[in-house]
């Protein structure tokens, strides 16, 4: 299932599903990436135990967003809005594997998301998940999975933002290590044209690690450019915000992968997939 | 009895001697600088343009061809030339009702000059707006806003998580909204390990999460405005920094227009309205064009399209022009006369604004003059309502037909009225003056000038020279070859004809120029580089023989006797009457048999034409004349106890005109007296109750047919044609007929009564009555009363006998 130590390779993909927005584009794009690497699918939608039980008690309320009408939850409700989640993802899943030609398969769990998610992705080498864009108030609710996700999953993380697709050019950091050498790889996998490869190192090691990169882009044929970023973090963001391109592709080993930086990856607004 | 005298050969046409000219050709003529014949109608012209009252408009009213369109021209251009320059006219937006454009009165040749000013306005506001947003300083005062709504959000959610925390509960997303619930190790707690919580702590968490709901509902509730306070003061920040990229560029302007208060408050407006809807200029397509299913959509939605709102619609530029404007509308249609809204067709709906607006006749002529042709102007519909309302209202407003008329009801404007100064001038035949002075009461109010052309001008050897110059102006200014003496001899000849009486001139020019025209063509043909004589007579028969197909074939039914015409001998009761028709262009004569028979009756003329409603009624007077006559002559003390019945034979048309009455006339008394007439004569001429002889039209034509007749089956020297004397002025014959009249071989009498009338056309003296009153023997009149009086006694005696027979069959 895994491939071997220093070799990145995709051939089970978890999306997870709600049927919501975000959770279609993380579909697409991990159908995406999943024809790329001729990967099954797999769809999981997590009965939420939370909400399961905030119905049950008697005295809770919903309070609608953004109509702040305060209404009461009922459990049975719950279960409906669930089964019927399920049964539109499972459909959406179908639809888009019967387009891409996929190999798939699909199971509703009950219990804590995160737990549900990585619980079942250790069957899988990639998890897919969507996340809200900016529309939702405030930061609380937004990301929340995500940066569980990010802190606990022992597979690579694919976050994708609701409105963004996996399209080129890809962005990697490249800073010679293992991690940042795994990301290149899989970053010349999935691009079919098109790569800006951020390269990080003093400014004596650049031509010796530009080299190194463009060895490596050369072999698999991509058309690659190149630029210098300094070693800080904050400044990388600061490129990462400007720069054009889609996803980032991120060794996950690398700084900005580190507990303290990656929350700040969820507001670059654009996918990451961080590899593990 | 006394002999009516036959008019001698100089009689019967004017010649005009080419000796009388001092010129070789017409080459050596100055042109003419003032109308000819025309000194009225000239004064009223001038009068009219000259007053500058309102309600003077002027009706140039005479018949065509007499050169009204050229006269009226020329005086307007003259006068228009010294007259202050006519302003621009210009349409621009209304920012505040879009649907009720704004006008703006530029002096002349300003409107393109704003037009031209707003449209690189409009360039330079597309990249200076832009470039002020992209500044730095704008993004850091945007993102300031912005993280300011988002701190205030975040404040707001994290001291309600907080405050949450305290009483181990969660803010739980839902999947339309927000709850709270107790947790334990992070977990929704469930009910039943609620419910085994002590009562005391259960209460207390449902108090919290009440109170948590409330709080958040606060806050979403606050959500909103919070959004729209960052709005208003993101828009504020557009505004200035818009301000600041606008205000620079319209200072340029304002300085420009310091002069003109309209144009500084349209500017006013302009800024006004650019700063309010800066993101049209900052989000742009340029270069491509929207489309919805191979529609194009651009110009309704997107920002190019609402850029359309700076445009400067220039509805009259009078750049370049001097003086007032004189403008001619040959199609005045409601349209054309007060312009039109256009529409576009935009997905099926009809789309418009201040841009499509299109000016009319009246928009070009403000200030000036507009000339018009009454007839078809009268012909569109609408169109001279409208235009008396603008004259009255003295403003100009643009009326759709649709909208008048509420055929469609789509989106439309109301542009602004313009001020109305202009003066019309009405071109059209008399006929419609006095229909629109009877008839509408508004028209005197509006046309209070009356511009009279005449169509001919007196003869004299004085106005001959004056002619010979106008010919020589159409000449030259068509580009004519020269004529010579004798071709303008032969010309004026032509014009006396076609003013139908010797002493006098037509003034049609357009006839004139026609023959001229033709006569060139003619000469030209016959390789002369002078128009002569002979040039101008074929030019003339060339127009008759394509216009008298007619003529040849009533002449040639007449020749081979299908039509019924006696040209000699003599028959009781008919007479040949001579009747014209008339073709526009061409009119000719032809005789026509008239015959009447009598018999005992209550006194009436029976006219046939009018029974059968073939006679108009015209006609039909000219025949009661004649019982008038009858009995005022011959039966003035008894009862005129006749039954007389009249017919134009061989006529199957409508029969009109009383120049047949006289003729009538004869035939009824051959016919009482039972003398026969002359066939080798015809007649014309109207009568009075009196048996005097009237004139009548057509005189010329007349004797030509007759002679016509006469002619093809060999002139005898006995025949001619009775005109009355009074027409012996309009005479202008063709050169055979004066040349037959000449050679003793045709005559033309001048008859002045009745009585001559029938001694020449009887040979029998008409008679006077003598002392006695009674007429003598063997006397026309004598007979006719003679027969009158044995038809009255004829009757008394048949009433009688049917009184008595009617008493004694009892």
């Amino acid at each position: 299932m895994i491939a071997r130590a220093g070799e990145v390779a995709f051939r089970r993909i978890l999306v997870a599903l709600d049927a919501s927005t975000p959770s279609l584009a993380a579909l697409e794009a991990a159908a995406t990436v999943a024809a790329k690497w001729e990967a099954e699918l797999l769809g999981l939608f997590v009965e939420d135990i939370n909400l399961l039980q905030l119905a049950a008690l008697p005295f809770t309320r919903e309070v609608g967003f953004p109509s702040a009408i305060r209404r009461p939850i009922e459990p049975q409700d719950i279960e409906r809005r669930l089964r019927a989640q399920a049964r539109l993802s499972k459909q959406a899943l179908a639809r888009v594997a019967e387009r891409f030609n996929l190999r798939w398969s699909f199971r509703t769990e009950r219990g804590q998301i995160v737990t549900q998610l990585l619980e079942v992705a250790r069957e899988a080498d990639l998890i897919v998940l969507g996340v809200r864009g900016h529309r939702v108030a405030g930061r609380m609710p937004r990301g929340a999975i995500g940066q569980a996700l990010m802190s606990a999953a022992t597979r690579s993380l694919l976050l994708m933002p609701e409105d963004m697709r996996i399209e080129p050019p890809l962005l990697v950091i490249y800073d010679g290590t293992p991690s940042s050498r795994q990301a290149l790889a899989v970053a010349l996998r999935q691009a079919q044209d098109g790569l800006i490869v951020l390269l990080v190192a003093a400014p004596a090691e650049q031509p010796a690690l530009a080299r190194e990169a463009a060895t490596l882009v050369q072999d698999r044929g991509v058309t690659a450019s190149y630029r210098a970023v300094g070693a800080d973090p904050a400044e990388q963001l600061r490129v990462l915000r400007d720069v054009p391109g889609g996803t980032l592709i991120l060794g996950g080993d690398q700084p900005l992968a580190r507990d303290e930086l990656r929350k700040h990856l969820l507001d670059l607004n654009r996918a990451v997939l961080l590899i593990r | 009895m006394a002999t009516v005298q036959r008019l001698p050969p100089g009689a019967l046409c004017l010649h005009i001697d080419a000796r009388e000219f001092d010129f070789e050709t017409t080459a050596q003529l100055e042109d003419l600088s003032q109308v000819i014949g025309q000194a009225r109608a000239m004064d009223a012209i001038r009068f009219g343009i000259g007053i500058r009252h309102l309600g003077y408009n002027l009706f140039v009213l005479g018949p065509p061809g007499t050169g009204r369109h050229t006269i009226v021209h020329q005086v307007l251009e003259q006068r228009a030339k010294q007259e202050p320059d006519a302003p621009d006219w210009c349409y621009v937006s209304n920012f505040e009702q879009a649907h009720k454009p704004r006008v703006l009165r530029l002096p002349a040749g300003m409107g393109v000059t704003l037009r031209d000013d707003m449209q690189q306005l409009m360039d330079d506001l597309r990249s200076a707006i832009p470039a002020a947003f992209e500044s730095d300083e704008y993004r850091a005062r945007r993102e300031e806003i912005e993280e300011e709504l988002k701190e205030r959000h975040e404040k707001a959610f994290e001291e309600l998580r907080q405050r949450a925390e305290k009483s181990s509960v969660a803010l739980i997303r839902t999947p339309t909204g927000m709850s709270f619930a107790p947790t334990r190790k992070g977990e929704v707690m469930s009910s039943d390990d609620f419910h085994k919580l002590p009562k005391q702590e259960q209460q207390r968490t449902e108090a919290a999460v009440s109170s948590l709901q409330e709080g958040l509902e606060v806050i979403i509730h606050q959500l909103p405005q919070w959004k729209r306070e960052s709005l208003r003061r993101a828009r504020e920040l557009d505004r200035d920094v818009t301000k600041a990229a606008v205000t620079h560029l319209m200072d340029e302007l304002r300085k420009k227009y310091a002069a003109h208060s309209q144009v500084l408050a349209y500017l006013e407006a302009v800024e006004q309205s650019v700063i309010d809807n800066a993101d049209d200029f900052r989000h742009q397509e340029e270069g491509q064009e929207m489309t919805f299913l191979g529609i194009p959509v651009s110009r309704a939605a997107g920002s190019a399209a609402t850029l359309r709102r700076y445009k400067v619609n220039v509805l009259v530029d009078r750049g370049g022009a001097q003086g007032a404007p004189v403008v001619y509308e040959n199609n005045p249609s409601l349209q054309n006369l007060v312009g039109r809204i256009e529409h576009l067709a935009q997905m099926g709906a009809l789309l418009t604004d201040f841009t499509l607006i299109k000016p009319g006749a009246l928009h070009r002529a403000n200030g000036g003059y507009l000339i018009l042709d009454a007839h078809k102007l009268l012909l569109q519909p609408y169109a001279w309502e409208a235009l008396k309302r603008a004259l009255k209202s003295h403003q100009l407003r643009v009326e759709s037909l649709e909208q008048l008329l509420s055929i469609i009801s789509t989106v439309s404007l109301e542009p602004e009225p313009i001020a109305l100064d202009v003066k019309v001038v009405l071109i059209g035949e008399r006929m419609l003056y006095y229909l629109l002075y009877q008839y509408d009461p508004e028209f005197i109010e509006l046309f209070k000038v009356a511009a009279d052309f005449h169509d001919d001008m007196d003869r004299s050897p004085e106005n001959h020279r004056l002619y010979a110059r106008l010919i020589a102006t159409l000449a030259h200014k068509e580009g004519l070859l020269a004529l010579d003496r004798a071709a303008v001899a032969r010309v004026i000849e032509y014009s006396v004809r076609l003013a139908d009486a010797a002493d006098k001139l037509s003034i049609r020019t357009r006839d004139i120029a026609d023959i001229l025209r033709e006569s060139d063509h003619w000469a030209r043909d016959s390789g002369r580089d002078i128009v002569t004589g002979p040039d101008v007579q074929q030019a003339i028969d060339a127009k008759i023989y394509r216009s008298d197909r007619l003529r040849e074939r009533l002449q040639e039914e007449i020749r081979r006797g299908t039509l019924l015409i006696e040209t000699q001998g003599a028959v009781t009761g008919q007479v040949n009457g001579l009747s014209v028709v008339d073709l526009g262009e061409f009119a000719f004569g032809h005789p026509s048999r008239i015959s009447a028979r009598v018999r005992l009756g209550k006194g009436e003329v029976i006219d046939i034409q009018r029974e059968i409603d073939l006679g108009g009624p015209i006609h039909s007077k000219g025949v009661l004349t004649l019982g008038g006559f009858l009995g005022g002559r011959y039966a003035i003390d008894r009862p005129l106890a006749l039954s007389a019945s009249l017919v134009f034979e061989q006529t199957y048309g409508q029969v009109e005109g009383d120049s047949a009455s006289s003729a009538e006339l004869y035939a009824l008394l051959s016919a009482l007296a039972e003398v026969p007439i002359k066939q080798s004569l015809a007649v014309t001429g109207s009568v009075d109750q009196y048996g005097r002889i009237q004139a009548i039209g057509g005189v010329n034509e007349k004797i030509e047919g007759f002679f016509d007749v006469c002619r093809q089956r060999e002139l005898t020297g006995e025949q001619g044609v009775m005109i009355p004397a009074a027409n012996v002025k309009h005479l202008m014959l063709r050169r055979d007929v004066i040349e037959a009249c000449a050679a003793g071989k045709f005559h033309v009498y001048p008859v002045t009564t009745i009585d001559e009338g029938i001694e020449l056309l009887t040979g029998m003296p008409a008679g006077e009555r003598d002392a006695n009153g009674l007429f003598p023997d063997a006397t026309v009149n004598q007979r006719v009363e003679v027969r009158l009086m044995v038809m009255a006694e004829q009757a008394r005696s048949y009433s009688a006998a049917f009184e008595s027979g009617g008493g004694g069959q009892a």
